[in-house]
């Protein structure tokens, strides 16, 4: 709308329709008046709904935004948005319990708003159509089956009406709505037959059906009008390696996409600047922007990287109940896999909520505190994880900052290193699995000690292992082969998870003395 | 495009003229579809009357709105309140009129504002613009910077002295030459034309005419009640009658009417009349609310019982309605009963706003209560308890003889008064 003034959209604003804002795009701001040139021009309509427990029903409107502050359904004092400005701005909604099938027919409300308003309905077919399913030859009726009863029938009516009235059966209702409602799509591969929609598997059905709605919406853009798609969970059905490639062309075919979704691999195709984070905080929903704006030229490359080349691991991170921030980025491989080897554990019987709770960020050049200080913007559970060593401290201390954000810092223990951790796990079935692993890695390392050395060495000269990803899947791979192992592994998981949601635990110890503002500091106490 | 003002005593069609011009400005450009007229004013009534005249003006069915200046400037305040917050004001509560008209004022001055208001409603009529306050006149004065607006009023009908000198009139001194209008076009009775003239002017009012009269009715209440049934009894061609009097102290009407009210009377035994007083609005809701005596702090479920009982009164069915609607939507178990009487105060506001008194044939009010409304015949008592000063004396009795469309009969307390303002110079 941004071309016009606003007194041009005489449908869109005025006494019986919105105020007019502007929106900000530099910091996501609504203003009631335009003081720069780049806000755009914007209407606010919202939508709300409540069940009324007394009538059972839901009640629902959509009207148009004065200020959030009253409860339209208690003072009923506001504007209701005419559901042609919908229609006219091209608004269509894909919820995610979507039988394709039933959408991509005539009976789906949604599938005949679209051709309609892409004014394409194929009447001329259609009516050609029903003429040929009225007239069939050879006739249901005439079958030399089925002519024995219907002639039967004919007779028995002919004598209680005075008057011959002959049954005639056809495949479907032939009034034009009744040919309407019986298409339903078919699949063909090949030259074999067309096969029934419903007979196929969904990810095909739904991929040709959402490029039916996406084409006729097309057409809308073509002819200068808006077209606006919305779509729950575009993951369902898709392989994955398709749904970065529906995603581009949802992006291109629609005037905007608004897409929810459980899947980091579509939250990651997406600039991190338009990724909402909704969270569900009993009840009432929390929503914040991923980064509040795209990041400035200056944000440091470690912050860069987070929503960049590393989007997806952000993304899903961000949408656990909790974060944890590591040092770097070996820390976030070395978690992964601990966490795969606690979840590999088939007769676990302990818990270990971990994969549910916690998401990892892979944080870069050990910048622990610009990664919190940026993801506490959209999150409101952010934990340090550091060292047990000098840095570790030091880094822990960066935190306790102004403006930083995160809720908790968790430590190893004194001057442990992540690789300290894999090795205390290793002693849980020491012999067997250093056995393993004298036999499997490239070079034996024979003890304990001696493997623990080489994590933390990069010095490839000198059997440095630190960061050699073959490694770190032997290792795992020989402590999810440990039953005492991976059982360790899931119990220190999940003293992690209890201790960044706040829940006492044992293994974990509340370090004292700490001053009024600085936020709670866990180290991490190992057991025998 | 800007101000066109007309001004002139009682009936002389101003709100004729408003039509007349408006009907003149739509010919020349008719109005987009989403746009509308906006007409506004002071009172209720007057508001009603504005809606009916509206609907006779060709093509503007369903285009204008006729609304009161406070609760337009209310729905500007609440649709703009954003933007008011925005800017740092506070929004006013729902019965601070003054408040709300001052802040839809300033909201008006703001460009957006302006043009928003100017794209719904190109034209604002506004009829008796002389009981507008200052805050009231503020909000025409700045909605009238961009558009068009046709105003009417006259000074000498407006009864609130507080008010005087007249807002609007100040403002337009320098917007627009106001049109005198003559004539009058409620009543072709030449007797009530002259005897309002003579009272407007400052002269003497001659008392003893066909279809005017004032005379002295003193001593018991029966003289008055038997002037007053008699005055009923003996109007031409029937047609309904109000009771007017500009003070209800010392019970000069009061008294008159109750005894009309009890039986025939006097050497010709006329009446008995039922003559009902017109509450006003105060009166209204408390007589209702006592009526209905629900109690603070009463559980909902008490509350939608006493009113379910009271449900053929249909403010009452209304605020029921309104009460279940509450407890359904926010769970509400106990009643506030200032919650559920500001309710019952907005309900009753509503009904007024759409839909008005029941006219009965014989009703008192006072001179206040029938600004801008007509009577066919009118009888004023003039109690000793009038003390304004002579010129407002004199614009109490000119609004009550000028409600008169074809007799006014004017029965003052003491003999004596008739040689004192308003009756004499």
């Amino acid at each position: 709308m941004s071309r016009k003034i606003f007194t041009q959209h005489t449908e869109w604003f005025g006494d019986r329709r919105g105020i007019p804002l502007w929106f900000d795009p530099e910091n996501g701001a609504i203003l009631p008046e335009q003081n720069h040139a780049r806000q755009n021009l914007a209407c606010q309509i919202v939508f709300a709904a409540r069940f009324n427990a007394d009538t059972l029903e839901v009640e629902t409107v959509r009207y148009f935004n004065d200020g959030g502050d009253t409860d339209v359904f208690a003072e009923e004092n506001y504007v209701s948005v005419p559901p042609k400005l919908i229609r006219d701005i091209g608004f269509f909604l894909i919820p995610a319990n979507r039988s394709w099938d039933r959408m991509l027919s005539f009976s789906s409300e949604l599938f005949r708003r679209v051709i309609r308003t892409a004014d394409g309905l194929p009447a001329k077919t259609i009516l050609d159509e029903r003429e040929r399913l009225r007239r069939p030859r050879p006739t249901l009726e005439d079958d030399e089956r089925l002519k024995p009863v219907v002639d039967k029938v004919n007779a028995e009516m002919s004598r209680l009406l005075g008057k011959t009235t002959p049954l005639r059966l056809r495949v479907t209702a032939t009034d034009s709505a009744g040919v309407l409602e019986a298409i339903t799509p078919h699949f063909q591969t090949g030259d074999q037959t067309p096969i029934p929609a419903k007979r196929q598997g969904s990810g095909l059905v739904s991929l040709q059906s959402l490029f039916l709605l996406l084409h006729f919406g097309q057409r809308r853009i073509v002819d200068g009008e808006s077209f606006f798609m919305a779509l729950e969970e575009p993951e369902l059905h898709l392989p994955p390696a398709v749904q970065r490639s529906v995603l581009a062309r949802l992006q291109a075919l629609s005037t905007q996409t608004i897409v929810t979704t459980h899947s980091p691999l579509v939250a990651g195709y997406c600039d991190a600047a338009s990724l909402l984070i909704v969270r569900n905080n009993a009840g009432s929903l929390d929503v914040r922007q991923m980064v509040a704006k795209p990041l400035a030229q200056e944000a440091s490359n470690a912050v860069r990287r987070l929503f960049q080349i590393n989007r997806v691991e952000t993304a899903a991170a961000m949408m656990s109940e909790c974060v944890i921030v590591p040092e770097g980025r070996l820390d976030f491989d070395w978690l992964a896999l601990l966490l795969r080897v606690a979840e590999l554990d088939p007769e676990g019987t302990e818990p270990c909520l971990f994969g549910v709770r916690i998401g990892v960020v892979p944080t870069t050049d050990a910048k622990v505190k610009e990664t919190c200080e940026v993801l506490s913007k959209a999150h409101p559970m952010i934990c340090g994880l550091v060292d047990g060593d000098a840095e570790g401290t030091r880094y822990a201390d960066l935190l306790d900052g102004p403006g930083v954000g995160a809720t908790k810092v968790l430590r190893w223990s004194d001057g442990w290193t992540i690789e300290d951790l894999v090795g205390w796990i290793i002693r849980a079935d020491e012999v067997p699995v250093m056995t393993r692993l004298n036999t499997d890695l490239a070079e034996a390392p024979r003890d304990r000690e001696t493997l623990v050395r080489w994590l933390k060495s990069d010095d490839r000269a000198n059997h440095g292992l630190k960061g050699d990803g073959v490694a770190y899947e032997i290792i795992a791979n020989a402590l999810s082969e440990s039953a005492p192992c991976r059982s360790r592994t899931r119990a220190m998981l999940h003293a992690v998870s209890e201790a960044c949601m706040g829940v006492a635990t044992p293994d974990f110890t509340t370090q004292e003395g700490r001053r009024e503002g600085q936020i709670p500091r866990l180290i991490f106490t190992p057991w025998v | 495009m800007g101000v066109i003002a007309f001004e002139g005593p009682a009936g002389c069609g101003k709100t004729y003229q408003l039509m007349q011009e408006l009907a003149a400005a739509l010919g020349a450009k008719p109005l987009e579809p989403h746009q509308r007229v906006l007409a506004l004013t002071f009172m209720h009534g007057s508001r009603r009357r504005l809606d009916t005249r509206l609907r006779g003006v060709p093509g503007l069915a369903g285009r204008f709105e006729a609304a009161t200046l406070d609760s337009f400037a209310w729905r500007l305040i609440q649709r703009w309140r954003q933007l008011a917050q925005h800017l740092g004001h506070a929004l006013p509560v729902e019965n601070d009129f003054a408040g709300t008209c001052a802040l839809a004022a300033v909201l008006l001055e703001r460009p957006v504002v302006q043009a928003w208001v100017d794209m719904s409603f190109p034209i604002v009529v506004v009829d008796e613009a002389q009981d507008l306050s200052r805050e009231r006149s503020s909000v025409i004065a700045a909605r009238a910077r961009s558009g068009t607006t046709f105003l009417a009023f006259d000074e000498f009908q407006c009864l609130d002295a507080a008010l005087l000198p007249i807002a609007i009139e100040t403002w337009l001194r320098d917007h627009c030459e106001p049109t005198p209008l003559a004539g009058c076009r409620r009543t072709d009775n030449g007797e009530l034309i002259q005897a309002a003239r003579a009272v407007r002017d400052g002269r003497a009012v001659a008392t003893g005419g066909d279809t005017f009269k004032v005379f002295a009715t003193p001593g018991h209440v029966n003289f008055a009640a038997t002037c007053l049934a008699n005055a009923i009894a003996w109007r031409r061609r029937g047609g309904n009658v109000a009771v007017l009097t500009p003070s209800r102290t010392g019970g000069f009407a009061e008294n008159a009417i109750t005894r009309v009210g009890q039986g025939a009377i006097g050497r010709h035994q006329t009446g008995p009349y039922n003559i009902q007083w017109e509450g006003n609005d105060k009166q209204e809701l408390s007589e209702l609310w006592t009526q209905l005596g629900i109690v603070d702090g009463c559980s909902v479920v008490e509350a939608i019982q006493t009113l379910s009982a009271h449900r053929n009164i249909p403010a009452v069915n209304t605020l029921r309605g309104w009460l279940i609607r509450r407890r359904s939507t926010t769970g509400l178990e106990n009643v506030k009963s200032a919650d559920l009487l500001r309710q019952l105060d907005r309900t009753l506001a509503q009904r007024r706003h759409f839909g008005g008194r029941a006219e009965a044939q014989f009703t008192a009010m006072t001179i206040q209560q029938a600004k801008n409304r007509e009577f066919d015949h009118v009888i004023v008592f003039w109690p000793y308890t009038v003390r304004d000063n002579p010129v407002q004396k004199r614009r109490l009795l000119y609004n009550a003889i000028t409600r008169a469309k074809r007799s006014c009969t004017v029965l003052v307390q003491s003999a004596d008064m008739l040689q004192a303002p308003p009756f004499v110079p």
